[in-house]
């Protein structure tokens, strides 16, 4: 065990030490693959949380006509509430909408409130979104209710969730094309670092199948010399993240103040974790590939 | 004991196999035969004869386009790619251009064979100082193989091939590079180790040292077997 662990890890590391410019490219490649991966991860993470504090904010509210009966206005309530997209629905009533009037008012200096005697404001069922995207689908529901007696008016402002969620969804997309073409280019390059290393070593392979030694046994030098390569990529490439977070951060934060970008240790663990995950499958996967086409010989 | 360790069971059968290259060319054609436990065989034949196709069948590195051959009860054809691995073991091999490691020194080049097939502990010390031991090499264990002479490497390769205590050792043209003397230090070891009951199977073109030990000689010619003898000589 003891010795074939020994021979399995000087194999993997001559590998990679003899030859250097190519262990060096691969490694440098890797590095670049998971340094935008990290990236893509951390903005992602950063514009969900955007999405999220938006998503809070958004709100419909349909205006209640004067003559609708409360027990209709409620019926409403009750089929809005059912929506699994609406986190929450208030019924504001007309005095409610005077008294915030008067609030809104009594703190404004510019603002000069006359009393009046009747009161124009309407009521309006005030809804909360749980799911921001669906606002506009039940905006359209809403006003589809509009002069059947109890809604007159629905009023929604989805444009800011819009645009949020358009960027959100083409970073996903782009993220996710970019960081594909990143991790063929990295198998690639991992395959011929393993290729060149499996060639170098071809006698030896040779005998060692000669003298009935398993599949795995040759594989494993290699697999573990891929991974050598992932870890290193992987080690560089956080080392990279880390020391750009902080200025990063603060930039981030002078230019859009409102987002609420802290990373917990939660998401530094998830981060790590991601990629060194993805780096030992990138590592393992390449090198598997390689030696499996030169066994299959 | 297996029936195989069994003397006169055959632990090698080619029962009518053919080798057909994708170019059309015959390298053996309806072959029959049984090489019995504990056997001495001489495959000789001209170059392209065939003996060099016949061994890499037993050794499965080809396998046959028809026909079947058995190696120590294992249809070879048959064998799970994983259990290949399991076939060789049993079977060592040693070349003509020895196949040695010029990176490890003669201990390490018999204990690699060990390592690479699981063994570790105190035993690949033990298992490779007995064959070391064995070809006459044990002053020699830390050399590299650039500082020895070609017989000296060829029994390094010998006890590469038997240190896994193989029951059967083929040698394909094992005097190939080596002087008549150094030959027949080489055929001495193998007579001994054949005489130790593993079954030998050796192709040469070596006419002086077939004729001198007189054991069965199968004769190849354009991948046929044309004669098969038990007391043969090289040419009929």
């Amino acid at each position: 065990m003891i010795r074939w662990a020994t021979y399995i890890g000087t194999a993997a590391v001559h590998g990679f030490t003899r030859n250097p410019a190519m262990s060096l490219a691969s490694t440098l490649t890797v590095t670049l693959m998971l340094t935008l991966f990290a990236f893509f991860l951390t903005t992602d993470r950063g514009l969900q949380a955007a999405v999220g504090v938006l998503e809070s904010k958004v709100e419909l509210a349909a205006y209640i006509d004067d003559n609708a009966k409360v027990s209709d206005v409620l019926d409403m309530k009750k089929r809005i509430e059912a929506d699994p997209a609406v986190a929450r629905v208030d019924y504001v009533t007309k005095d409610q909408a005077l008294q915030r009037l008067r609030d809104i008012a009594a703190n404004r200096p510019d603002f000069a409130f006359t009393e009046i005697s009747t009161n124009p404001l309407p009521a309006s069922l005030e809804v909360k979104m749980a799911e921001a995207r669906e606002a506009k689908r039940l905006a359209q529901d809403l006003r589809a209710e509009i002069g059947k007696g109890v809604i007159y008016d629905v009023v929604d402002n989805p444009q800011v969730v819009d645009q949020l969620l358009t960027i959100t969804r083409v970073l996903s997309v782009g993220g996710v094309a970019v960081l594909a073409m990143m991790l063929v280019v990295s198998l690639f390059v991992i395959v011929n670092t393993i290729r060149i290393a499996v060639h170098a070593r071809r006698d030896e392979i040779e005998i060692m199948q000669l003298v009935g030694a398993s599949d795995w046994f040759v594989r494993w030098p290699f697999i573990l010399e891929g991974m050598i390569v992932g870890t290193l990529g992987a080690v560089v490439a956080l080392a990279i993240l880390f020391a750009a977070a902080g200025p990063v951060t603060t930039v981030m934060l002078d230019f859009v103040d409102i987002l609420p970008l802290s990373f917990g240790p939660e998401f530094v663990g998830q981060l790590v974790a991601s990629v060194f995950g993805v780096a030992l499958l990138v590592g393992a996967g390449g090198a598997t590939l390689s030696v499996r086409a030169h066994l299959a010989k | 004991m297996t029936r195989n360790e069994e003397e006169g069971w055959p632990v090698i059968t080619l029962d009518d196999v053919s080798k057909r290259f994708p170019n059309g060319t015959f390298a053996l054609r309806d072959v029959d035969l049984a090489i019995e436990a504990a056997d001495f065989v001489f495959l000789v034949g001209s170059s392209g004869a065939g003996k060099s196709t016949l061994i890499r069948l037993l050794i499965r590195e080809e396998l046959p386009s028809s026909g079947r051959v058995v190696v120590d009860g294992e249809d070879v054809a048959r064998l799970a790619r994983g259990r290949v691995p399991k076939l060789r073991r049993k079977i060592g091999v040693v070349f003509q251009d020895f196949k040695l490691l010029p990176t490890k020194t003669v201990a390490e080049n018999v204990a690699f064979a060990l390592i690479v097939t699981g063994h570790s502990g105190p035993n690949v010390r033990e298992e490779t100082d007995r064959v070391l031991s064995l070809v006459g090499l044990s002053q020699r264990r830390d050399h590299f193989p650039d500082q020895l002479s070609g017989g000296e490497q060829q029994r390094t390769a010998l006890a590469r091939a038997l240190v896994n205590r193989p029951r059967i050792l083929i040698a394909d043209e094992p005097t190939g590079n080596l002087d008549p003397v150094t030959s027949w230090e080489i055929i001495k070891l193998l007579t001994r180790v054949n005489e130790l009951g593993t079954t030998m199977v050796m192709a040469t073109h070596n006419a002086e040292i077939v004729n001198a030990l007189r054991r069965r000689v199968v004769h190849l010619d354009h991948g046929r077997i044309v004669r098969d003898e038990r007391e043969g000589q090289y040419a009929a």
